[in-house]
C-alpha cells in the first residue's frame, strides 16, 4: 500500500525549557502539556521530563519530523504565547530559519501578537512576510495579571489590517487558535462565531480553526458548511485517534458531514507527541461500520496532506518528485525511519 | 470514592473549587466531591496535589488547576503549591463522594422527569453510571 503524502498541519519546535517559563501560568502550561506526553507516546517511547523540558532547536526538530516519521512536509506555526513563555513558546526566528533552510519541506505560519500596538504588529508582520512566511498564526486571548483579554477576528481595527497586509503579500492562509482555552482564560475568545465575518469579508483567504473539535463543534460544523474558505485544523483534537477513538469518529463524522473530506486538516502537535505516533494512529483509524464517511485511501490522503497542499497551491506530484532527491528522502529510502527521539537525544541538552 | 487524608483547611479549600461543567449544568459540585483529586501530599510546608479529569483533554484543565492553586494559596501556610494533572488515574463515577453523588442523581432524576426519561436514567443510576 502506498503511503499518502503527509503534510503535518501544525507542528512546533517548542521551547519548554524551565528558564522560558513565565510565572505560575508558564509552570501550569508546561505541566499540562507534559501530562499528555506519556499518554500519547507508547510506553517506553516517552521522553523523560528532563529530556522533554528543552528548547527545541530547528535542526533537531526538522530531523525528528522528517527522519523519524513519514511526514513529508511540516506546517511550522510560530506562537505568541507571551503570557506563559518569555519567548512566546515558538519564536518567529525558528520558523524563519526553517523556511529559509528547507523551503520545500516547510510551510511557515508566522505569528503576530495582535495585543501589541497596531503599527508594531504590522511592521513585525511585514518583516516576517518578507522573510518568506506562508501564513499567519493568531491567538485571540491572553491572560494578564488574573484577567483575560480577547480580540475578535471580525474586528476591522485589530484583525482586518492584518488580513489586508497578508493579502498584499499574496499570503492567503490565516490560522487562528480557537476552541481550546489555554490558561485560565475566559472562553469568549475561544468562540468561533467571529470567523464568519472575516471569511465573508476576505473571500479569497482561507481561515483555519486550529484545535477544531474541542469546543463549539456544532458552531464549527456550521462554519464549515456555510463558508467555502473555513477549515478545521485538528491540532491536539486529532490525538483522540489515540486517546478516545469513538470520540474522534464522532468529530470526524460531524466535520465530514458538514464540509466534506476537503475541510479537515491533519495536525499532530508534534513534537509533544512523536510525529510518527500520530501518523500511525490516523493511518490506522477507521470510521465505525455503517458510517457514511468511511476513510478511503483518497479521502485519507486529503486529510493528511492534500487539503493543506491545495490551500497553499502546492502541486503534490511535482513536490513529491522534487523532494525525492533531497537528503531527508534519500536517508529514509536508504535507512528507513530512525528510532523515535534519535535526533534530539544525539543533540546536547538545550544545544 | 477516594480515601484521601486531608487537613481540615485543605479539605475545605478543595471543596470550594467547583467543577465548571457541572456548574454550567446547574450542579454545584466541588472537585473533591466529584472525586477528581487523586493525591495530596504535604511536606515541609509545601503541598502537591494530583488531579484527574472526567475526560482526557478536558478544556478546563488550566482553569481548574489555577483555581485550586489560588484557593490553597489563600490558606497562607504553604511555601510552594503545585497542582498537576495526573491522567494515570482514570475518573469513574465511583470516585465521587456519597453526598455529591446522591445530589447529582437526584438532579438527574428531576431532569429525566421533565423529559419523560425516568426509566432510562434510573437504569443508569442503578448500574452506577
Amino acid at each position: 500500500m502506498s503511503r499518502p503524502f503527509v503534510i503535518d498541519g501544525v507542528c512546533h519546535p517548542y521551547n519548554f525549557a524551565q528558564e522560558n517559563l513565565n510565572g505560575r501560568f508558564g509552570r501550569i502550561f508546561n505541566d499540562v502539556m507534559h501530562s499528555f506526553h506519556p499518554l500519547v507516546n507508547p510506553p517506553g517511547r516517552a521522553l523523560s521530563r528532563e529530556e522533554w523540558e528543552r528548547d527545541w532547536q530547528p535542526q533537531e526538530f526538522i530531523e525528528t519530523m522528517l527522519l523519524e516519521s513519514w511526514t513529508d512536509m511540516c506546517a511550522v506555526h510560530s506562537t505568541p504565547i507571551y503570557d506563559a513563555y518569555a519567548d512566546g513558546l515558538v519564536t518567529n526566528e525558528k520558523g524563519a530559519w526553517l523556511k529559509e533552510r528547507y523551503p520545500d519541506r516547510v510551510i511557515w505560519y508566522t505569528c503576530a501578537d495582535l495585543f501589541d500596538e497596531r503599527d508594531k504588529v504590522l511592521r513585525t508582520l511585514e518583516e516576517n512576510l518578507d522573510r518568506g512566511a506562508d501564513g499567519v498564526k493568531l491567538y485571540p486571548s491572553r491572560y494578564v495579571d488574573g484577567f483575560t483579554e480577547s480580540w475578535r477576528m471580525d474586528s476591522r481595527e485589530i484583525a482586518f489590517p492584518v488580513f489586508e497586509l497578508a493579502q498584499r503579500y499574496g499570503v492567503r492562509n490565516v490560522a487562528v487558535h480557537k476552541a481550546l482555552p489555554i490558561g485560565p482564560i475566559s472562553s469568549e475568545g475561544m468562540l468561533v462565531d467571529d470567523i464568519s465575518a472575516a471569511a465573508n469579508c476576505f473571500p479569497d483567504m482561507n481561515f483555519q480553526i486550529v484545535h477544531a473539535g474541542f469546543m463549539f463543534v456544532e458552531e464549527t460544523s456550521m462554519l464549515l458548511r456555510n463558508h467555502p474558505n473555513i477549515y478545521a485544523t485538528m491540532e491536539a483534537s486529532m490525538l483522540f485517534t489515540i486517546l478516545d477513538p469513538p470520540h474522534q469518529a464522532k468529530l470526524f463524522g460531524e466535520f465530514f458531514a458538514a464540509g466534506g473530506f476537503e475541510k479537515v486538516i491533519y495536525a499532530s502537535a508534534a513534537v509533544n507527541p512523536h510525529p510518527q505516533v500520530v501518523v500511525d494512529a490516523l493511518t490506522a483509524f477507521q470510521m465505525p461500520e455503517g458510517s457514511p464517511f468511511q476513510l478511503s485511501a483518497d479521502t485519507r490522503a486529503l486529510v493528511m496532506g492534500g487539503n493543506l497542499a491545495r490551500l497553499h497551491g502546492i502541486d503534490l506530484e511535482a513536490r513529491k518528485n522534487k523532494l525525492a532527491q533531497d537528503s531527508f528522502e534519500q536517508h529514509r529510502q536508504s535507512n528507513g525511519l530512525l528510532e523515535p527521539w534519535t535526533c534530539v537525544r544525539r543533540s546536547t541538552p538545550n544545544e | 470514592m477516594s480515601d484521601l487524608q486531608l487537613a481540615d483547611d485543605v479539605r475545605e479549600a478543595l471543596d470550594d473549587v467547583l467543577d465548571p461543567c457541572l456548574l454550567a449544568a446547574g450542579h454545584q459540585m466541588s472537585v473533591l466531591g466529584l472525586g477528581l483529586i487523586s493525591r495530596v501530599e504535604e511536606q515541609a510546608g509545601d503541598i502537591e496535589v494530583a488531579i484527574t479529569f472526567t475526560e482526557v483533554g478536558c478544556q478546563f484543565t488550566h482553569r481548574v488547576i489555577a483555581s485550586i492553586e489560588d484557593r490553597l494559596e489563600s490558606l497562607g501556610r504553604f511555601n510552594q503549591i503545585r497542582v498537576r494533572p495526573d491522567w494515570s488515574v482514570p475518573w469513574t463515577p465511583e470516585r465521587m463522594e456519597p453526598g455529591p453523588r446522591e445530589a447529582l442523581d437526584e438532579g438527574r432524576v428531576r431532569l429525566a422527569g421533565r423529559l419523560g426519561l425516568q426509566a432510562a436514567i434510573q437504569s443508569h443510576i442503578d448500574t452506577g453510571k
